[in-house]
């Protein structure tokens, strides 16, 4: 109510130009007034006993939060680290001027963008119902070699590729976006000199692509981290499925909560000064070039 | 202006200036090329000789920068052949016949010949010494002190010795289209192609490259230049060579062109340009 009303006569104050003064103290009034009522809520709402902070300090470290906390952090860097290559590859193919190519990886990145997440591990985790055993299958041929399916595809295995194709996807996207970014004249300019396909993209476009690229980078990788949460549901122990495990045998559902948000929060803190740190070392000459006509062959 | 030291290798000091044409060291054939059902060259035939300076000029649209991007095979010709210094571009003589290479091969073919862009188009992420020695490096294998060396020579040719460690984008204009004409001699190249280069300076800047390139020519590097500096193509060229609708219309010494073009359409493009 407060609140209201003072914006209220604030918009009052504003057509009035000439009283300075006034409008300075209304400006500062409001400041002091919504700053208060947020502390407010915010105090209020920890001081709910049902937090229950006391138990907060011992479970952040509790052995068990920890493994967790680095099988989180192991998964997403594995299946970024996975991803990036396999984006890079698949976004190669979908500028390819081979149209079967373009198609298959136009398709991967559907497929694997449309379905969600979730989905995508319960499939993996469920691969043993669809194909009991893993071999090479010709199709009237019968199949080479084959193993079970439930051996080779574990819980982290299949955490682990449903991680990767699904980020993949979206790291297609992106580098796509990045090479599409690099002007075509920097290509010619390579080719003009004499350097190889490879070297060009080794030297020139991969560089500049990879500029362009880093702060989508940084929130796929946030992303991602969150995504491994999802695991939970394949009774993978992660950050989120340890804290679970923990509170579905001592109730302390809330104060485990907050251990897991807590440590989501600081790895995200991480991960974000490290991004930064990346995008000032490399610093962002690559996409300031204006070069000036980008004129056609014409 | 004199200077010290070339920016080539001495040419061959019997053919350059032999009246009697020499063997070209440019002979580009029959070059044909449509994009999208639009035919920009009509099997254009082009001979330059070693030390030649050609200017092409014509009206916009006329083929101009095809045909010379069609030289080095940055565009791939429909039809039609062009041979450098003897090495027919992305072809190689396998049992008696021409068959196509691939393209790394084309790669080093293309090494011979240098091109400077109207968009400069240095590479943006490297300073300009990294600019200078990645292809010398990498293509013709130099070690780091030679390339070194070299693009130290040649900057300090274009007047631009103090930039070595500086990024592209805090250049002018001029600046870095001297940059990129160092960065293509950086290959002593056979011969050098200029694309429009001084079209997307602004005017102040524009004579610090023709300079760069009057000098370039004066020392006997064979040049093949798309222009619409007539000043430069009456000083300096020794042909020119008239283009309109994806053909080459009429070429003659600068004298006799710009005297009086030989053909209507070569006078009335005069008439609009001067």
């Amino acid at each position: 109510m407060t609140i209201i009303s003072s914006a209220a006569s604030r918009l009052d104050v504003l057509h009035a130009m000439p009283r300075r003064g006034r409008r300075r103290l209304w400006i500062v009034a409001v400041n002091v007034v919504v700053v208060l009522v947020l502390a407010w809520m915010v105090v209020g709402a920890a001081l709910t006993p049902g937090f229950e902070w006391r138990l907060v300090g011992p479970y952040l470290f509790d052995s068990r939060i920890l493994t967790g906390v680095l099988v989180s952090v192991g998964m997403t860097l594995a299946s970024m680290a996975m991803a990036i290559v396999l984006g890079v590859g698949v976004a190669a193919l979908r500028m390819s001027s081979v149209r079967a190519a373009a198609g298959a990886a136009t398709a991967f990145i559907w497929v694997f963008r449309a379905i969600p997440m979730l989905v995508q591990l319960l499939f993996w985790y469920n691969l043993a119902a669809l194909f009991p055993t893993l071999g090479l299958g010709f199709p009237g041929l019968g199949t080479v070699g084959g193993v079970s399916t439930n051996e080779v595809i574990g819980p982290l295995t299949a955490a682990l590729i449903g991680l990767t194709l699904h980020e993949t996807a979206y790291l297609a996207e992106i580098v796509r976006g990045g090479f599409a970014a690099v002007p075509t004249g920097q290509r010619e300019a390579a080719a003009a000199l004499g350097l190889s396909p490879w070297r060009t993209f080794r030297r020139v476009v991969w560089p500049q692509a990879f500029r362009i690229v880093i702060p989508s980078l940084g929130n796929q990788v946030i992303s991602l981290l969150k995504a491994t949460s999802l695991v939970s549901v394949i009774a993978l122990a992660d950050l989120l499925y340890s804290a679970q495990l923990i509170y579905a045998a001592n109730y302390r559902t809330i104060p485990l909560l907050v251990v897991v948000s807590i440590w989501y929060m600081v790895i995200t803190g991480v991960l974000s000064l490290a991004q930064s740190w990346l995008e000032r070392r490399l610093g962002d000459r690559s996409h300031r070039i204006a070069a000036p006509t980008e004129e056609g062959a014409l | 202006m004199t200077t010290s030291y070339s920016l080539i290798k001495p040419a061959d000091p019997s053919g350059a200036d032999s009246p009697d044409s020499p063997d070209p060291i440019v002979s580009a054939r029959g070059l044909v090329k449509s994009f999208g059902g639009h035919r920009v060259l009509h099997g254009v035939d082009l001979d330059v000789a070693p030390g030649e300076t050609v200017c092409v000029i014509g009206p916009s649209g006329s083929g101009k920068s095809t045909l010379l991007r069609c030289l080095n095979r940055l565009e791939t010709p429909d039809a039609g052949l062009c041979v450098i210094d003897g090495v027919p571009l992305g072809y190689a003589a396998r049992n008696g016949a021409l068959v196509e290479v691939g393209a790394a091969e084309l790669a080093a073919q293309r090494a011979a010949v240098g091109m400077v862009f109207q968009g400069f188009n240095l590479f943006a992420h490297m300073t300009v010494r990294q600019n200078l020695v990645e292809a010398p490096r990498s293509v013709l294998g130099l070690s780091r002190r030679e390339a070194d060396e070299r693009a130290g020579d040649l900057l300090a040719r274009v007047g631009l010795a103090d930039k070595m460690e500086a990024y592209p984008e805090t250049l002018s204009g001029g600046q870095q289209q001297r940059v990129a004409i160092a960065r293509a001699l950086a290959m002593r190249p056979k011969v050098m192609l200029f694309d429009e280069p001084t079209s997307a300076l602004d005017p102040e800047m524009v004579d610090e490259v023709l300079t760069v390139m009057r000098d370039l020519a004066a020392e006997g590097m064979t040049m093949i230049l798309v222009t619409h500096e007539m000043g430069f193509a009456r000083d300096v060229a020794d042909r020119i060579v008239l283009m309109d609708h994806g053909a080459v219309l009429e070429q003659s010494s600068p004298r006799q062109f710009f005297a009086r073009p030989a053909t209507q359409r070569g006078r009335t493009f005069l008439e609009k340009v001067l």
